[in-house]
């Protein structure tokens, strides 16, 4: 073997991406879907997990199709609300779909059926090997190897199903499967660190030691950004009077109102309309702006309720003097508008704070052991002692889900009363478009290391070992 | 996987040097510029182009480094000169770690533990290969029948790594670092590493008051720290004018310390009286701690402030008890030993002396006859006359030739009286 370099060293520059493989990088998350190439610092292709499932059962995926109201048209997600997938069929198609639609091409017709392949090429190097080949060639993805990201509490079953479609399905030469967690910390330039990851249906934890993930520590909960969705739903309904939530495509045409004032517009009128879950996702497109707008956590110090400070008058808590902060205005699709003051710090603080949830019958309140903080100190606990005070030092906060204003500053506030001696550091990257694909962007730093190559999946191994070799190898 | 290191240079290389669109929540399509300069994405525009490629063939390197009988490959695009040389470019990253190895025999006959079966034993073993001998990696990925703390772990870990460690080196030929390795396995104390995992546990969750203080109680010491230097200046500058030495011997109390004595004498001569003329210094030093201890209860609320002084004088004053570090404390037993250094409990004559002399001067007897003697038997028995090294155990051994020489000589003094007696008795007996 050849001499070893210290693991301190940096490989040399032509380690790196040296011999370039055009590795795809999949990141399917529960509320999108992120697909490019390694070495790329964007996923180049972004589809919406949820589709439209049509009665003549026939799936809709992407942007455009999804948002055409349409009454024969059931909005479904193919994970489960614990971030697992459930609906392999789809998932696998949505994938595909993914992939092929922005980066690579459609599926090719064999090149011995296209025709095109009749007339000799002059370089030759068409030329095939057999029928084997040829029936690769059909597969939509027989040129790239393949990296998967998966939320750490995948189980072995859901982890071999990936490979075998991977590899049987879309003929894919090499595969490997790495846990988001994982990816956001090589995205951060971190081989020890703790990863929160806020998403949409799950916030998880996941600690690392020397690129190594502490399987103990996994920990996740569904304060999230459907969480927030919900609480903000209720919100509104709690609002005198409750805020009207009407989606874009409900609307005609509108003229402007004063705040607070019922608006006037007119709406689209459907013989029959559209699916109710049709409404909910594009309920939810207004939810996801109005957090990104307006919504904010309370940074700290302390609670929402608890007192502002100790010297101030008796009584006068962090919620006072939120309310005398300037509030923010929203407009709804239909010109409804308002401006929101301390209940756009409200809706957030259950992240923090469990009783501070706006619960209904549907809805129950968290439990104090579902709050992001009291996930990290579980998962803290479930590592070895000497490890902590570091990995406290490195929390990186990840996922769209975190893009909640303040929120960092939250975190790093709670954490440091939780824990009052060691140094805590919050790391959020202020690059938005970075948190938003910490998962993906890792596995793009991963897919385009020399380093990595020899921790592929080949097809063969895959031929000669079955989908349990996915346990041994990607651990 | 990918070190630290790796991804921070990758980073920098591949992403931290392009600018990041600034644009929209979804990236979905390029901007021209950027697929222009870029060679991959350009590919996806023009699918119709790409029906007349082939799927690429991607061959693999076999890579040499091959442990649970997976084999690792590195692919690599097969082009028409694909010169498929089996040169391992990447193996310098495949940095191995020196794990301990042991069969069955050796299991069966060193390694046995009552609490430990041999199955849990090579998974523990395995378990190390694989995390790297991370342990924080190892504990977390552990699970055997029993429950197992890191320290469990690690000392039997250690243990048996001690073990083979001497049975592949005997402890008499290992080198000063393998015998370092050697005794620091040995040592490993899983009580003590438990209890300081506790301590170190609760100090991850001492209360905000307690940081506070701490943060108080440092700055303080800083306080302290910054001052000692010219409190010490001046102590000695009144050191030195107090031990300055006198020309004349006549004034009994030249030094700080019989002037300290005096003050004492003084002071508890004053307290038998009734009305007292003097006041203790407060420094316990110098009145001594009779003095303390009779202090009255007003005065008590300088304690701390006495105990401050107090530990001052005893920093600033030289220590009597410094030197008495021995060579002991400051070798460890390897070192003693390839050093050559021996700690000798006989009284050794003042002045300087020679381990040689202990080879020469046993060698002169009294008289030059009993020399010569000596010398000869010597001689006889074959030790030269000059010995190279008196290392201590050829100066034993002398020693211990020695006095067989001088059993030798004696027994001969009383033969040869013996002969004569019996020549002279032999003789009357004759006449
Ligand atoms: N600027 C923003 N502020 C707050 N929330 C946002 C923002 N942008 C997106 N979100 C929310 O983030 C969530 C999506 O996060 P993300 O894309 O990380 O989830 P995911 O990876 O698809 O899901 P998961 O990880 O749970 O499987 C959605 O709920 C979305 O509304
Ligand atoms: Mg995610």
């Amino acid at each position: 073997m050849a001499s070893t370099i210290p693991p301190t060293q940096a490989p040399g520059k032509e380690d790196y991406a040296g011999d370039e493989i055009n590795a795809l990088i999949l990141d399917p998350g529960s509320h999108s879907t992120r697909a490019g190439f390694a070495g790329e610092d964007t996923p180049k292709s972004v589809v919406p997990t949820h589709y439209g499932f049509t009665s003549s059962s026939e799936r809709l995926f992407g942007e455009n199709a999804m948002h055409q109201p349409r009454s024969d048209v059931e909005v479904r997600n193919p994970f489960n609300t614990d971030g697992l997938v459930e609906d392999w069929d789809t998932a696998s198609k949505l994938w595909e779909y993914t992939i092929t639609s922005r980066l690579t091409g459609a599926r090719q017709t064999a090149p011995s059926k296209n025709g095109l392949n009749d007339a000799a090429d002059e370089n030759g190097d068409v030329t095939m090997e057999g029928m084997e080949q040829t029936e690769e060639q059909e597969k939509p993805l027989a040129e790239y190897p393949l990296l998967v990201t998966e939320p750490g509490w995948n189980t072995p079953k859901h982890r071999e199903k990936m490979m075998e479609i991977a590899m049987e399905e879309w003929g894919v030469p090499a595969f490997f499967l790495a846990k988001n967690g994982q990816l956001a910390a090589y995205a951060s330039g971190k081989a020890s660190a703790l990863v929160i990851d806020i998403g949409h249906y799950n916030t998880s934890v996941t600690a690392m030691w020397e690129g190594m993930v502490l399987r103990k520590s996994l920990f996740h909960t569904p304060l999230a950004g459907n969480f927030l969705n919900d609480q903000i739903r209720m919100m509104f309904a709690a609002q005198q009077p409750t805020v009207p939530l009407i989606p874009h495509y409900m609307v005609k045409s509108k003229t402007p109102v004063d705040a607070g004032a019922p608006s006037n517009a007119t709406y689209v009128k459907f013989d029959k309309p559209p699916h109710d879950s049709f409404r909910k996702l594009e309920e939810d497109r207004v939810l996801t702006s109005f957090k990104e707008s307006v919504v904010q956590t309370w940074p700290g110090p302390g609670r929402l309720d608890a007192p502002a400070n100790p010297q101030g008058p008796p009584g006068f808590t962090n919620m006072d003097h939120v309310k005398s902060l300037p509030p923010k205005p929203f407009e709804m699709p239909d010109g409804w508008n308002n401006v929101f003051g301390a209940e756009r710090f409200k809706v957030a603080e259950s992240f923090f704070d469990a009783r501070a949830a706006y619960t209904d019958d549907s809805h129950p309140a968290p439990t104090g052991q579902q709050t992001i903080t009291s996930i990290v100190q579980q998962s803290l606990q479930a590592c070895d002692v000497d490890t902590r005070s570091a990995l406290l030092h490195n929390v990186i906060l990840t996922g769209a889900g975190s893009l909640v204003e303040k929120l960092p500053e939250r975190l790093q506030y709670d954490l440091q009363t939780a824990y009052p001696n060691p140094k805590v550091r919050v790391i959020a990257n202020p690059n938005s478009v970075e948190r938003k694909y910490g998962a993906w962007l890792g596995g793009s730093v991963l897919g385009s290391l020399g380093t990595f190559h020899q921790m592929w999946i080949s097809k063969e191994e895959y031929k000669e070992y079955g989908s349990e070799i996915v346990e041994k190898r990607c651990k | 996987m990918a070190s630290r290191a790796d991804i921070n240079a990758a980073l920098g290389a591949e992403i931290q040097h392009q600018p990041v669109p600034r644009a929209g929540p979804v990236p979905k399509v390029a901007a021209p510029s950027k697929a222009a300069r870029r060679p991959a994405p350009h590919r996806f525009k023009k699918p119709a182009v790409r029906g007349l490629r082939p799927a690429a063939r991607w061959t693999y390197d076999e890579s040499p480094a091959l442990e649970n009988g997976l084999s690792f490959r590195r692919w690599k695009k097969q082009t028409a000169n694909s010169d498929s040389k089996p040169v391992d470019r990447f193996g310098r990253y495949n940095v191995k770690l020196d794990v301990p190895e042991y069969n069955d025999e050796i299991y069966a006959k060193h390694l046995t533990n009552p609490e430990w079966t041999k199955e849990e034993t090579d998974s523990l073993f395995a378990l190390y290969r694989e995390c790297n001998g991370k342990w924080p990696v190892i504990i977390d990925h552990y699970s055997g029948s029993t429950e197992r703390t890191m320290e469990d772990l690690k000392s039997r870990f250690y243990s048996i790594s001690a073990t083979i460690l001497s049975i592949n080196t005997p402890i008499t030929s290992m080198t000063a670092t393998d015998y370092g390795m050697y005794e620091m396995l040995n040592n490993f104390n899983a009580k003590q590493e438990a209890s300081r995992k506790k301590l170190a546990e609760g100090h991850l969750y001492r209360r905000q008051n307690e940081v506070d203080e701490e943060t108080v109680l440092l700055s303080e010491l800083q306080r302290i720290m910054m001052n000692q230097a010219t409190l010490d200046n001046e102590r000695e500058e009144l050191r030195r004018r107090l031990d300055h030495p006198i020309a004349s011997n006549s004034y009994q109390y030249g030094t700080s310390q019989a002037l300290t004595t005096f003050w004492q004498q003084l002071l508890a001569a004053d307290r038998m009286k009734k009305n007292q003329r003097l006041r203790p210094t407060g420094n316990p030093t110098f009145d001594g701690m009779a003095g303390v201890a009779s202090t009255s209860a007003s005065r008590s609320s300088h304690a701390g402030l006495q105990d401050a002084a107090r530990r001052n004088a005893r920093e600033s004053l030289p220590s009597a008890a410094a030197p008495q570090s021995g060579l002991s404390n400051e070798l460890s037993k390897a070192d003693l030993l390839r050093f050559g250094v021996v700690q000798s409990h006989e009284k050794l004559p003042s002045g300087v002396t020679f381990a040689s002399d202990k080879l020469t001067k046993p060698r002169i007897a009294k008289s030059t006859v009993q020399t010569d003697k000596i010398a000869a038997i010597l001689t006889h028995i074959g030790v030269p006359d000059l010995i190279a090294l008196p290392t201590p155990p050829v100066v034993e051994q002398f020693e211990s030739i020695m006095s067989k020489v001088h059993a030798l000589i004696d027994l001969r003094k009383v033969a040869e009286k013996e002969e004569q007696e019996l020549r002279v008795r032999s003789a009357e007996a004759a006449s």
